[in-house]
């Protein structure tokens, strides 16, 4: 599932068999269905660099929040689908501590240049850590700097 | 992003400009990174799991690896505040490895030749490659 700020569709089927994928066309911030039983749910939409970012800073907090949500609520209409979503160094903000492990809260500037990524990382991973509430099952990856092929 | 921008830029350019920052970067190869991806979403484990190298490393070591890499470049063009030059730590995700049975196999300098290769080939098929 994409939206149109990215063309990840033809990637996508270039690389898996056409029988064993399908694409959604759609936005994560909309409401989410999709259709019979799903075991995984995997939550990566977002643009991670501070220059595109930067660019779409409503769209950047509101797949962070809206985007979360929705997905948190398909995987509580799946009942048994587990959620992951992908973290990032980022929620450490401007950090204190060096290096940071796990423990460590962070340091962010809510109305930094940042912000909009961060605090919508940082609302991402509050919003898995309530969702247990309904009985989810939910994992978060904190990612650091990758780079490479895939 | 950063990182992959390096790489790429190095293809083109015969020296290769750089800013230090206070900030210190944990590059990792993303084909290891979806390996523990795989794992910790089939594990049991419901806290955050940070996936990265163990080693951290400033973004003149960064750009020092490509030059060694590319042969072609020779030199940085470095804009670098003295004051600004960060220490270096180290620091072993623990619940990576005891909880997901997972570590880096691929060191930074190999995940730089790996994908300094990929966008090497991709350059010369597009004939945008500086020999």
């Amino acid at each position: 599932m994409d939206n149109p700020h990215h063309r990840f569709d033809a990637i996508y089927r270039a690389s898996v068999p056409a029988k064993e994928f399908e694409f959604y066309f759609h936005d994560v911030t909309k409401f989410v269905h999709v259709p019979g039983k799903l075991d995984y749910i995997l939550h990566f939409a977002s643009p991670a660099s501070p220059i595109d970012y930067l660019k779409i800073p409503i769209q950047t907090l509101k797949v962070g929040s809206l985007g979360t949500h929705n997905l948190l609520g398909l995987a509580k209409e799946k009942k048994k689908a587990r959620f992951l979503i992908a973290s990032t160094s980022e929620i450490y903000g401007d950090p204190s501590v060096h290096p940071q492990n796990e423990e460590y809260w962070g340091n962010v500037n809510p109305i930094g240049p940042r912000g909009v990524y961060d605090e919508a990382k940082r609302f991402w991973s509050t919003s898995n850590g309530v969702s247990t509430y309904h009985g989810l099952e939910t994992r978060i990856v904190r990612i650091f700097n990758t780079y490479g092929r895939a | 992003m950063l990182f992959r921008h390096f790489s790429a830029k190095a293809i083109k350019v015969k020296t290769l400009p750089y800013s230090e920052t206070q900030a210190r970067h944990i590059p990792s190869v993303l084909l290891m990174i979806i390996d523990a991806i795989y794992r910790l979403l089939l594990s049991d484990y419901y806290d955050a799991s940070q996936h990265r190298q163990s080693d951290e490393i400033t973004i003149k070591e960064f750009a020092e690896e490509i030059i060694k890499l590319t042969e072609r470049i020779r030199r940085l063009a470095i804009s670098l505040c003295p004051k600004m030059i960060p220490s270096k730590d180290s620091l072993t995700s623990q619940r990576q490895r005891e909880i997901l049975g997972w570590e880096p196999r691929v060191r930074e300098r190999k995940g730089l030749k790996i994908t300094y290769d990929y966008f090497k080939r991709g350059a010369l098929k597009s004939g945008k490659a500086v020999h």
